[in-house]
């Protein structure tokens, strides 16, 4: 019991928080975009790597560098909805896709041009010792940042969309485009304003994913399944629905490998990402919509 | 008071989609404080006139005055600026913001304090208060209408479209809704109405305009147009 919370929930806990961050990203700008944006998982890498960059100037742990990641895929995101996206607002949803699937192969490379294509890490020999509670239970300093990050994030976003006036903006537009411009909403600053918050939270989700296991330029790009896993799940289009998708996602993946029956893990650990496309298939055909009633296509 | 009684003119307008034209040469005018209602056959382009006013089709022919400045074509936003807004007959609330929320969206350009504005919508519209933090998508049909022009009226438009306004309310509703456009007209907002219930929205009405195929034949005052035997006849269904 102890060794199923210490060594698959809580790991679960954690892989589910840098999901829902990425996750709440792919789900607003469904939303309010109307397309998959597929180049969202390379967001979460140039966020890893701006940190690493910052690490290696400033030799401050990776979580000090956020801020400045996150300034960088926020900046990333809006000049890559300038040029690759915007002029084709009024196309069919097929050309913002594969216009998406475009960029994030050249962010990749991009990446791989400035970092190299080598494995990174943000900190080479360093190992804390765990934070034990509770008798046997154990975490680590990292796990507990990345849990605790994400529901401050969570919390942030939550009250940007709920209280502020471009926040309600952007929820209205996510409910009808139409109706929003014929209100007077200034669509196109809402939709500055998506790219904003989901390159942000990409950002952070790829410093934490990075922190957790380590940096190379494909580590968004493998994200892109359970992301989207997380997204549907949640019921595409509600960033909500998207957090709690997540949760589910990551915790299945990581105690499909618990030994549930016998001493042998109930799934091979590199099935992982299978659990993700797995439960994805099973929502699409059970309920297209998601748990909690997203967009249907 | 109001210094200036403002005026809505549209001449001769052409529009449609691509070669399509729905209208073909329509004119009307409005002043602050009247209602002017457009009735006829489903076909005769009664929402494209709306949707074209309001600069959502290309007008090709003809021009739009707001007062003496020419607001043919414009873009929404500035249409919505000069004090014009719209109220679709279908998808017209935010369904999952709340109530309070979408008459917040109605004032999103405004940058005074809009919070006068929201008690006079509250004042026509009693019933919406204890529903204020609910979300619009689960009222009834004739809430959500409330709702819809509740956030037209927001931005404290000069003139104000409506599509339909009763389109699939129960008897008792509609009789509402006509009262509440009574109501604002009074507060010195220009009413467009396109109604199926032809023959009670003339009686509200200043004047009556009667569209068909994308000209109108005969505007006249709603009195005069339910005294017209041939209108009568052909569109308010048969005798009163």
């Amino acid at each position: 019991m102890i060794d199923f919370i210490n060594l698959y929930f809580l790991p679960g806990l954690v892989l589910g928080s840098i999901y829902a961050l990425g996750a709440m990203g792919v789900s607003l700008l469904f939303g309010i975009l109307r397309f998959a944006h597929f180049a969202h998982g390379d967001l979460m890498s140039f966020g890893a790597y701006i940190a690493l960059s910052m690490v290696g100037i400033f030799h401050v742990s990776p979580f000090f560098a956020i801020p400045a990641s996150i300034v960088g895929s926020s900046l990333l995101a809006i000049l890559i909805d300038k040029i690759c996206y915007k002029p084709f607002r009024k196309s069919q949803t097929v050309v913002l896709v594969i216009s998406s699937l475009g960029v994030s192969l050249m962010l990749r490379s991009l990446i791989q041009l400035t970092w190299g294509v080598s494995l990174e890490v943000y900190e080479v020999g360093v190992i804390k010792d765990p934070i034990t509670f509770g008798g046997n239970f154990r975490i680590s300093e990292n796990h507990i940042i990345i849990i605790l990050g994400t529901l401050s994030l969570i919390y942030l976003t939550h009250i940007f969309l709920a209280k502020t006036k471009l926040g309600k903006a952007m929820r209205a537009m996510s409910d009808d485009q139409d109706l929003a411009l014929i209100t007077g909403i200034n669509t196109e600053r809402a939709i500055q304003a998506t790219w904003i918050v989901g390159g942000s939270l990409a950002a952070v989700a790829g410093v934490f994913l990075g922190s957790d296991t380590q940096l190379n330029p494909r580590m968004g790009w493998d994200q892109l399944l359970p992301l989207f896993a997380s997204a549907i799940l949640g019921g595409i289009g509600r960033p909500y629905g998207a957090i709690a998708g997540a949760m589910v996602i990551g915790i299945a993946e990581e105690i499909s490998s618990f030994p549930f029956f016998g001493t042998e893990p109930l799934l091979s650990p590199a099935y992982k990402t299978g659990v993700a496309f797995f439960i994805m298939v099973i929502m699409l055909i059970v309920r297209p919509t998601g748990l909690f009633k997203g967009r249907s296509f | 008071m109001r210094k200036k009684i403002h005026k809505l003119v549209v001449e001769n307008i052409v529009s449609g989609y691509g070669d399509m034209n729905i209208l073909k040469g329509v004119s009307i005018n409005i002043s602050q404080e009247e209602i002017v209602v457009i009735i006829g056959p489903n076909g005769a382009g009664k929402s494209t006139l709306m949707k074209s006013i309001f600069g959502l089709i290309p007008i090709t022919e003809g021009n739009i005055y707001f007062d003496e400045e020419e607001i043919t074509n414009l873009d929404t936003q500035s249409i919505v600026r000069k004090g014009i807004s719209y109220v679709p007959q279908v998808k017209n609330i935010f369904p999952n913001l709340t109530v309070q929320e979408n008459l917040e969206m109605g004032a999103y350009l405004r940058t005074d304090n809009y919070s006068e504005t929201l008690e006079e919508v509250f004042k026509l519209y009693p019933d919406l208060v204890e529903k204020r933090n609910q979300v619009a998508g689960q009222l009834s049909g004739g809430q959500q209408q409330m709702v819809a022009i509740g956030r037209a009226l927001m931005i404290q438009p000069e003139f104000i479209l409506l599509d339909e306004p009763t389109a699939g309310l129960s008897p008792k509703m509609y009789n509402e809704t006509f009262e509440s456009i009574q109501k604002i007209k009074t507060l010195g907002v220009g009413v467009i109405m396109v109604e199926q219930n032809a023959k009670k929205a003339l009686k509200i009405s200043d004047r009556g305009c009667v569209l068909v195929s994308g000209e109108n034949k005969l505007t006249a005052s709603g009195q005069s147009l339910l005294m017209n035997e041939n209108i009568t006849k052909l569109f308010l269904g048969g005798n009163k």
